[in-house]
């Protein structure tokens, strides 16, 4: 595999007496897909959160281009952030805004681009994501699936290095989240970025990912290509994979 | 006995981490309107919605303040013959507490349950992390412009609530109890300082600055959706409201 763009080394993280993440570390390879799979409530979301700077381990570090994000001062997480992009759960536009000037606003708020030339740019990438037509629309009048590809196109409009996907096709129907996939693996191919995606959809891990790895009891239990997940001996991601109830996972947990 | 230690206990720590809460916010809301960029058409956008959008209640609340202030004290004053000093009465009551506090409070129910609310959507729907994730920071987008705005208009607000007060006053007093309209007037003007209508005016900025604030902080730290949301509106309403009338006494104390 490629260098890796982000190392996380052994990262703590308790909330209240709740130990989320037990000594977790993962890489992550530049210019791939690397899908995190897990349990719904089992510290995904929160181990993407510490990779953006949102949430600070106890203890641990996470390297970003040479530079620990644990430490980093605020101004150099501010350039940081600027390095990348994240499309939210259900999208997490703001309702006040129509989608153009959603897609358009981290321009507006970092460039000196004229208003002509965000719009430009916000049509390119609505255009890339097949939301032609609906730049005048706000968030409460489209359907889930535009919300997130209009998230997606928020996400790239300042070509990020990474992007970073908190369950992209989570509570889509099965036609939309193929094209969700689809998107990612075309983008990530046409602007050769960096993505992290977390999900519990198996049939699309296997479809986008580079490398996938397990999360679980805040640890990542195995990781490598799909081929080699496939074939791993390991009862609980065999478990998770097939999708059965039976294993050492319950449903309790 | 237990319970009610441990209810009285936990209901102080929850006073002094909200109060702790709120001057950090504070602090790092001064830090982030002293740093540039200032966006002005944000502020300008705040200053509409607090400001233009609450005059019609603050005139209507104060016209009938100021019509049964005037009201109330002619029965009084007239059992011992001094409704001449009416007019002075009612102007003064507006103008050093009235005016100030009720003009707060009414923005407080309009604008400051607004900001909780709108804030609070924001936070339990991920877009108060989304413009973090945006490299902006929140306080200095949300927070900076709403309590800026409310430091300017709430003053504004209060000039115009004193005036529409002393107008429904003049109007029960003169218009329908018939007290002479040269003795009300110029009694008015005689003992009214101007002094009296500055001081109210810092009062209702501070309480512009409170009102604001606490519907930030309310917002901003607003969890678990719909319920949540409400929840801190809520209690951004009662916390305000109480936090007004307290700040009221003190400065009154201080200023006066």
């Amino acid at each position: 595999m490629s260098e890796n763009i982000i190392e996380i080394k052994e990262i703590y993280k308790k909330f209240g007496s709740q130990q989320v993440l037990k000594g977790l570390s993962l890489n992550i390879p530049k210019g791939l897909v690397t899908v995190i799979i897990g349990r719904s409530g089992g510290g995904k979301s929160v181990l993407l959160k510490h990779i953006i700077g949102l949430l600070k381990p106890d203890a641990g570090q996470i390297i970003f281009d040479g530079v620990d994000l644990v430490t980093a001062d605020e101004k150099t997480l501010q350039g940081i952030r600027k390095r990348f992009g994240m499309l939210f759960q259900e999208g997490a536009l703001f309702d006040s805004l129509n989608l153009e000037d959603n897609i358009g606003f981290p321009l507006f708020e970092h460039t000196k681009l004229s208003d002509k030339e965000v719009y430009e740019r916000v049509r390119e990438v609505m255009a890339m994501v097949g939301l032609t037509g609906a730049e005048k629309k706000f968030p409460s009048e489209i359907s889930g699936g535009m919300r997130k590809r209009a998230g997606l196109a928020r996400a790239i409009i300042s070509n990020p290095e990474v992007i970073l996907f908190d369950e992209p096709t989570s509570g889509l129907d099965p036609v939309m989240s193929a094209t969700i996939d689809n998107l990612i693996v075309d983008i990530q191919k046409r602007l050769n970025v960096t993505c992290i995606v977390i999900s519990h959809d198996i049939k699309s891990t296997f479809r986008i990912a580079h490398k996938i790895a397990m999360l679980y009891e805040g640890q990542i239990i195995a990781e490598g290509t799909p081929e080699q997940m496939q074939n791993y001996d390991n009862a609980y991601l065999k478990q998770f994979i097939g999708g059965l109830t039976e294993g050492p996972m319950t449903a309790e947990k | 006995m237990k319970r009610i230690v441990e209810i009285f206990g936990n209901a102080i720590i929850d006073f002094i981490s909200a109060a702790g809460g709120i001057f950090n916010l504070l602090l790092k809301t001064i830090r982030w309107s002293i740093s540039p960029p200032l966006k002005l058409e944000r502020l300008f956008y705040q200053m509409e919605f607090i400001g233009v959008r609450s005059l019609f209640v603050v005139i209507l609340v104060s016209t009938f303040t100021g019509m049964v202030l005037a009201l109330q004290t002619y029965t009084g004053f007239r059992r011992f013959g001094a409704e001449s000093m009416m007019g002075a009465v009612v102007a003064l009551s507006l103008c050093r507490e009235l005016g100030p506090v009720l003009t707060s409070i009414m923005v407080t129910a309009r604008a400051g349950s607004a900001m909780a609310a709108e804030i609070g959507t924001m936070r339990v729907t991920e877009q108060i992390d989304a413009l973090f994730v945006m490299a902006v920071n929140p306080i200095k987008y949300l927070v900076v412009p709403r309590v800026l705005a409310s430091i300017f208009v709430v003053p504004v607000l209060t000039v115009i609530s004193d005036y529409t007060g002393i107008v429904g006053g003049y109007l029960v007093g003169v218009k329908l109890l018939n007290v002479n309209e040269g003795v009300y007037i110029n009694r008015t003007i005689e003992i009214l300082e101007l002094s009296d209508i500055y001081n109210g005016l810092l009062k209702s900025a501070v309480f512009g600055l409170l009102l604001s604030i606490i519907g930030c902080y309310k917002g901003y730290n607003a969890q678990g959706g719909a319920r949540g949301v409400g929840k801190a509106t809520t209690e951004a309403v009662v916390l305000a409201c109480v936090v007004i009338f307290i700040a009221d006494y003190v400065l009154t104390a201080f200023l006066f």
